[in-house]
């Protein structure tokens, strides 16, 4: 240890400290931002943990390259030497050089290691299958529509059952553009693509709500294209699911449907009230059939086809709650 | 103005004027501070957006810029900061320094350095002037993925696509004038391994722009046939790909960022040895490390797509090559740390902007090896923690390095030197902006914040982070406005001049007068290392002794 090092090893350890500790404190106050929030699945588990794997060798990086810098700009400072004194005419060292290139090369292998220690987990996680166990996700825009197995609707509100293994086909209708769905709380995020299905294993372990984001940019109302996970057992999440097939066979739930494919699908533009916001208020046109049928599934000059793809019950779900809603033609 | 005006070769009496001589300049040095200058001007604009957008961000449910005009600013600056400012501000310092570092009367080819400038300075103005085109400027992101830039309507997404196919000609042109100058004009003696570490950076800089360019030239035109052809190459519904799109874009879009940075890396490389009155420490390890780390950043674009959901292989195949840069780029880092070690460090601007920049880079390039694992990054892809990790690689390495450049070469430039206290100010005032605006988005990312969201909704830490982020955007306004008034402040007349080397430099360009004349040199010295200042300098104390 050369002489220079061994007399900054006492600032060495004290600055070491200085930064570890604000660290330690904040850590302790759980979901600050200092690590992925508030972790919900066996899926965002493994995240955190590879997360906090490579959080610390990070930090001692970190603290590697800066406390010799810190060390040699105290020590080294000029004060007050003259620029034509010169340090020693050092060129490098092949040792170090050697040693600095070794060194990166086994932390690199060492975070890919635990990287993939942990994919299986990410990626695959292990235990029995969801029943039904594979729920379409379709990125709109601006709102997300779940199909279930059995032909059951939700629109921004997705249900999972806890402790299963749930697949997720995640797309996007061919005419629209690309989206991301991102449960923060529950890991992972895939890209819904526009003729392409990506498959998301995910598998919640703790019942709750947990909120949904778009995470690709998809245009003007991207960043309130929000939606909701609601985990719950495996048996509620059966008799939800059942009875959301069967109200949706029915009337009124015909009309709970199109009240949630208004408030996801028309409101984010049009208003909650009808009244217009980024797109016109909606007048006279709501309670016409054939306009609103038309504009759905084609869409308009600015607006998206919001309702391409629509089976057609959702379709008359929707024209149905518009007549009921605005009776008149709707609008103010 | 500073730089002397060549004579003409041919007498051409309009391009004599104040102005004109300026306009008809194929002088390398005034091209230039052209370069520069106007790249400068473009940060503010580029800059000024990202304020508008911290504005908006700074509380929650904000209504202040919202919806397209957000997805405006945010498209804007990023295809601003990148296409008009960075990439364009390293060919203007390549421009002033490269000829002179290597001794070289002007670039090879001086029209075409004329060429290039102007059309960035038309690309610019095609770009900024979409802002009054139908239906606003492009507001799909600076990459403007299909189909939703297809989709977009009026007409600046096309504006957009016109403009960014200027600034590749430009480049194109650039880059091709950069390799063969530094090819065939480099003066006696100046072998490879002489070769100072920035003119290898403007070297590698140009060979990634000449091969990634046109990538990013076929995917512009496919996009624009889509829009207004007819085609259907990115659209899903007629059978076309919009991953195509992707991966064309990103083979260019990655290497992008090592044009942006490996200049950085060569200004610090320059600046760490002259104010540590030391040599550079493992010159030979630098310039491997930057070629190895040129060549690596064409195979790692993939690690922008890991959330499109490509085979478990392929994202692995794109992790170990990311991962695999932070292996020269670790070289980089502790051969400049270990420059400073027994040195005489005097913390003039330019060496506190490189110190700084040591220290920004190296929690860049940590955030960027997290991202690299692809199933952290399916958490993080998209979020505010990629702001945090891209802006530290990008304002806390490349526009660092540029603040370096400045005051390093403004005494070459314009004979004076910028003022220090100001300098100092404007460092620290930047550097605490800097980090308060970027730190705490690695935290509101975590926490689950998407990108290119023009407004939030949350409490408690939501709040506090992004009022931190926003108090810092302002810090760091500040900081960034005293460079501009010490900028205009120090002109001739109010401070005083400077010899021909005031640092005590190592290489060539401080051996020309400050500004240097319009031939560059009267004769060059024999270039035996690569620090035939020192070399010379040497040599006369020796003289004078004798």
């Amino acid at each position: 240890m050369p002489p220079a090092v061994r007399r900054s090893l006492p600032a060495i350890v004290v600055l070491a400290g200085a930064l570890a500790l604000p660290a330690v404190a904040l850590a302790d106050t759980g979901s600050a931002g200092l690590s992925p929030i508030d972790p919900s699945s066996e899926n965002a588990n493994g995240i955190s943990a590879i997360w906090w794997f490579v959080l610390a060798w990070a930090g001692v990086i970190f603290l590697i390259v800066t406390v010799p810098l810190v060390v040699f700009i105290v020590r080294y400072r000029s004060n007050g030497r003259s620029r034509h004194d010169e340090g020693p005419q050092v060129h490098g060292s092949v040792r170090l050089e050697l040693a600095w290139t070794a060194f990166p090369i086994a932390v690199i292998i060492i975070l890919g290691a635990f990287t993939f220690w942990k994919l299986g987990d990410v990626n695959d996680p292990a235990g029995a299958a969801g029943s039904p166990g594979e729920v379409l996700v379709q990125g709109r825009q601006f709102y997300w529509q779940f199909v279930y197995p059995n032909g059951a609707i939700s629109i921004n509100d997705l249900y999972l059952p806890a402790d299963r293994v749930t697949s997720l086909e995640i797309t996007a209708p061919v005419n629209d553009v690309i989206h991301s769905f991102w449960a923060p709380e529950l890991g992972p995020k895939r890209d819904a693509i526009p003729g392409r299905v990506n498959t998301l294993k995910l598998k919640p372990l703790d019942e709750g709500s947990y909120v949904i984001r778009c995470a690709e940019l998809c245009g003007l109302q991207h960043a309130v294209m929000d939606g909701t996970v609601t985990v719950v057992s495996e048996p509620a999440y059966q008799s939800i699911v059942d009875r959301l097939a069967a109200a949706q066979k029915t009337a009124t739930g015909r009309k709970a449907l199109g009240k949630q494919l208004f408030e996801g699908a028309c409101a984010t533009c049009h208003g909650l009230e009808g009244q217009g916001l980024v797109g016109p208020a909606l007048g006279g046109v709501a309670g016409n059939v054939a306009t609103v049928t038309r504009v759905v599934r084609d869409g308009g000059v600015t607006m998206p086809a919001v309702g391409q793809g629509w089976s057609d019950a959702e379709l008359s779900a929707l024209t149905a709650y518009l007549a009921d809603r605005f009776p008149t033609g709707g609008g103010g | 103005m500073a730089v002397r005006a060549e004579t003409p070769r041919y007498d051409v009496p309009w391009t004599s004027g104040r102005i004109a001589s300026w306009i008809a300049t194929v002088d390398h040095k005034r091209i230039g501070i052209l370069y520069i200058s106007t790249a400068l001007v473009f940060f503010l604009f580029g800059g000024a957006m990202a304020e508008l957008m911290r504005a908006q961000l700074a509380r929650p449910n904000e209504d202040f810029i919202v919806r397209n005009s957000y997805n405006e600013l945010l498209t804007m600056h990023g295809t601003i900061m990148i296409f008009l400012v960075v990439v364009p501000v390293w060919a203007g310092f390549a421009n002033f320094v490269v000829p002179l570092m290597i001794g070289a009367r002007d670039m090879a080819f001086p029209r075409l350095n004329a060429f290039s400038y102007w059309m960035f300075v038309l690309g610019g103005i095609v770009l900024l002037g979409s802002f009054f085109a139908k239906g606003g400027a492009a507001h799909t992101g600076w990459y403007g993925y299909p189909p939703l830039s297809v989709k977009a309507h009026g007409h600046g997404q096309d504006l957009w696509i016109l403009g960014l196919h200027i600034l590749t000609i430009s480049s194109l042109a650039a880059a091709i004038n950069f390799i063969v100058t530094i090819h065939n004009m480099r003066t006696a003696g100046m072998t490879w391994m002489r070769l100072p570490l920035f003119v290898w950076a403007i070297e590698i800089y140009s060979w990634l722009l000449v091969v990634v360019l046109p990538a990013l030239a076929v995917g512009l035109t496919l996009l624009l046939l889509d829009r207004q052809a007819g085609t259907h190459f990115f659209l899903p519904a007629e059978g076309g790909s919009p991953i195509l799109y992707q991966h064309v874009f990103w083979f260019f879009g990655h290497p992008e960022v090592y044009v942006m940075i490996l200049p950085a890396f060569g200004v610090i490389s320059e600046v760490i040895p002259v104010f540590a009155r030391k040599p550079i420490f493992g010159y030979k390890a630098l310039v491997f490390a930057m070629v190895v780390i040129g060549f690596y950043s064409l195979l790692v674009w993939a690690h922008h797509m890991f959330a499109v959901g490509l085979p478990v292989g392929l994202q692995t195949f794109f992790l170990v090559t990311s991962l695999s840069i932070a292996v020269p780029t670790g070289i980089k880092i502790f051969n400049w740390v270990a420059t400073t070690w027994r040195g005489n460090l005097i913390f003039d601007p330019p060496m506190l902007w490189a110190l700084g920049f040591i220290v920004v880079f190296t929690i860049g390039g940590l955030s960027g090896v997290m991202v690299a694992l692809f199933p952290f990054d399916w958490q993080v892809h998209d979020s505010y923690f990629v702001v945090a990790h891209m802006h530290y690689v990008m304002f806390g390495g490349a526009i660092f390095a540029m603040f370096a450049a400045l005051y390093y070469w403004w005494p070459k430039m314009f004979g004076h030197k910028l003022g220090r206290r100001l300098g100092i100010w404007n460092f620290w005032l930047v550097f605490i902006g800097f980090n308060l605006t970027f730190f705490p988005q690695h935290m509101l990312g975590l926490l689950g914040m998407p990108r290119r969201v023009y407004t939030w909704d949350g409490d408690g830490w939501w709040q506090a982070y992004n009022m931190i982020s926003s108090i810092g955007a302002a810090i760091m306004a500040v900081g960034i406005l005293v460079f501009f008034v010490d900028a205009f402040w120090s002109r001739k007349g109010r401070v005083p001049r400077v010899g021909n080397d005031p640092w005590l430099g190592d290489t060539l360009e401080w051996y020309a007068t400050s500004p240097p004349p319009p031939h560059n040199f009267d004769r060059v010295p024999y270039v035996t290392s690569a620090r035939p200042l020192r070399d010379l300098r040497r040599r006369l104390q020796e003289g004078i002794n004798a």
